[in-house]
């Protein structure tokens, strides 16, 4: 190739007219029903989020005991004041569930977030110099990947103990390995390609390529992960809280929320059952908001 | 063979140290572990008393050289609540746990290996459809909860099976059905895009050609080429249950090892929290390293990858 015509193909590939121009996305996002159901149902819980306060009929940490253990609005002896009933302290739970999304959305999106930068990082560093800096980083990577999740989250929440900077970083940590991995082996593939080869033949450093050449076209497969994660957090978050090891007690969250409900699980159900449909519903509005994100940028992966 | 055997060998010795001194460093970069495990108002004598005990006032060198042997030599110290070796603690439960992993796995297979052929098989029908739900709902509904409704209508509404406990079968089947439903949508997933690929391929096209139905079609020559993914896919997912099981076993109040650690972390057993995590780690390890030598063994190509 000669040197000319590699100028062409990096200023073609730098121009940006690639697969994630945000008009094309929202193009394909409108045909898509289930991917707008996902959207649908996330942004109900955004706004959920956002504007509690508005929402809530009641504070997060308001009641008082002769309202205690109401049953639902349609069930018997169910208040419509307090649409799914009230916990053992008579605070409205329809009100925490509203206030118990703040975490759930904090947790999911700086986790990944962090996850993201962290794995990618590393990542990239590792795929594109190779040598001893990737035996390190890989080695590192698999040993996380090797003590299984759940335990290791469980263990460095004990440690760390309950708050929700410590629970953010938690996952913003223990969710990098598997950025690593895909970010490495995208670099890896990528590295081998013309273009790439070009611009280092141009006498482009790995400070230009990077950002300019590698970077734009790993985004689609690191975007279908970092959804996936995101409801991943959502859900072991809550399962942390459920145990007693997520934010502190008397932060209205939907783990916690399920830890007080399993306590009156037999004689009082509601008070599991509703928090439980609130992480449902958020965790199945990012999975189809992901599958429909995976489906467009790698059409194969439909196949109706 | 002897060289893929020897690599994989060396790197699985490799991580099990690896784990070893992570879980060695990680309890003790916080700073005191004496005050996570002593509560916080303890008078200075006892904390002092204690660190000696636990052989905390050695240097870190001899400390660390105390774990690495005794951790080679199967010895994974005390628990401070149980006052019983570590290890004899952790074997006694394994089983139990061992038990639910497994049932979860069969249950997810039974339901998701026939829903994922018929689903790859008939892309579009109904059966396409109900397979992508259960893909999705496994997905998005958390065990934790499914398994607190499950206790709420099974158990306390209807009284079929018992809520808690190990005591006969019928104990197993809720927790299983809950601790696999996740891996049920997984693996329904993964069948059907297994056998949308393999149904398109040639091998197929002929078969179908020369006449044969449609059912020996699948059992006889897509079946046995989606397997093969499929049985990589079961060594992760067990080894995931038997860490992941934790939220089960607690809300079943199932013997295992998952409620055993969340028994430790509420008392705030270090030693045995520090050798349920070695434990599992160097457990789901080794299941790794089997499952890649029996893929080595069936598929040579991977050898040299």
């Amino acid at each position: 190739m000669s040197a000319l015509g590699a100028q062409a193909a990096v200023e073609e590939i730098d121009s940006g007219q690639g697969l994630f121009h945000p008009k094309r996305l929202l193009r394909f996002l409108l045909k898509d029903a289930s991917g707008m159901v996902g959207l649908g149902l996330l942004l109900l819980v955004v706004a959920a989020a956002v504007f509690a306060p508005l929402i809530a009929p009641y504070g997060p940490a308001e009641g008082s005991f002769s309202d205690a253990r109401l049953p639902p609005a349609w069930q018997a002896d169910g208040t419509t004041a307090h649409l799914f009933g009230t916990d053992q302290l008579g605070q409205d739970l329809f009100s925490r569930i509203i206030y118990g999304s703040r975490v759930s959305l904090l947790v999911g999106f700086l986790g990944a977030l962090l996850a993201v930068t962290i794995g990618v990082t590393l990542g990239l560093v590792a795929g594109f110099f190779g040598g001893w800096t990737d035996r390190v980083i890989t080695g590192f990577t698999n040993l996380l990947l090797s003590i299984p999740y759940l335990v290791l989250v469980i263990v460095i929440a004990t440690i760390l103990g309950r708050s929700l900077t410590n629970v953010i970083l938690l996952f913003g940590v223990t969710g990098s390995p598997v950025f690593v991995r895909v970010a490495r082996g995208e670099v890896m593939r990528l590295k081998k390609l013309t273009y790439v080869e070009a611009a280092v033949g141009l006498g482009a450093g790995a400070g230009r390529i990077i950002p300019r050449h590698i970077l734009p076209n790993i985004v689609g497969p690191l975007a279908t992960l970092a959804t996936f994660e995101m409801s991943a957090m959502i859900f072991y978050e809550s399962g942390l809280g459920f145990l007693g090891l997520s934010v502190p007690p008397d932060v209205p969250s939907w783990g916690n929320m399920l830890a007080l409900g399993r306590r009156f699980l037999t004689t009082h159900p509601w008070m599991a059952v509703y928090p439980g449909i609130a992480i449902a519903i958020t965790t199945l509005g990012i999975n189809l908001l992901g599958d429909w994100l995976r489906d467009t940028i790698d059409p194969r992966a439909k196949e109706r | 063979m002897i060289g893929f055997l020897s690599k994989r060998l060396a790197e699985s010795v490799l991580l099990m140290i690896g784990v070893l001194i992570l879980v060695f460093f990680m309890v003790r970069l916080t700073g005191d572990p004496v005050s996570l495990i002593l509560p916080v108002n303890a008078p200075i004598e006892q904390r002092e008393q204690f660190r000696e005990a636990m052989g905390l006032n050695e240097p870190l060198v001899v400390q660390f050289r105390e774990f690495m042997l005794g951790a080679v030599t199967g010895d994974l110290g005390e628990s401070l609540r149980l006052r019983q070796p570590n290890l004899e603690i952790i074997l006694e439960r394994l089983p139990a746990t061992i038990e639910l992993a497994l049932g979860a796995l069969f249950f997810a297979v039974l339901v998701s290996v026939p829903l994922g052929l018929a689903g790859g098989m008939n892309p579009g029908s109904w059966a396409d459809k109900l397979s992508r739900s259960v893909g999705l709902a496994g997905q998005s509904i958390p065990n934790y909860w499914l398994g607190m409704l499950f206790i709420v209508f099974f158990a306390v509404e209807l009284r079929w099976l018992p809520s808690f406990g190990r005591d006969s079968f019928t104990s197993l089947i809720l927790p299983a059905v809950a601790l696999g439903f996740a891996g049920m949508g997984q693996l329904v997933r993964l069948t059907r895009s297994a056998v949308l690929e393999v149904r398109s391929s040639d091998f197929v096209r002929t078969a179908r050609s020369k006449g044969l139905r449609r059912s020996r079609v699948s059992g006889k020559h897509v079946l046995p080429n989606v397997a093969i993914p499929l049985i990589s896919v079961l060594g992760i997912q067990f080894t995931y249950l038997l860490g992941g099981s934790v939220y089960i076993e607690v809300v079943f109040a199932w013997p295992g090892l998952g409620s055993l650690l969340e028994g430790a972390v509420r008392d705030s057993d270090f030693p045995l929290i520090q050798a349920i995590t070695i434990f599992i780690s160097l457990f789901a390890i080794s299941i790794h390293l089997l499952t890649d030598l029996l893929y080595g063994a069936i598929d040579p190509r991977l050898r040299h990858s």
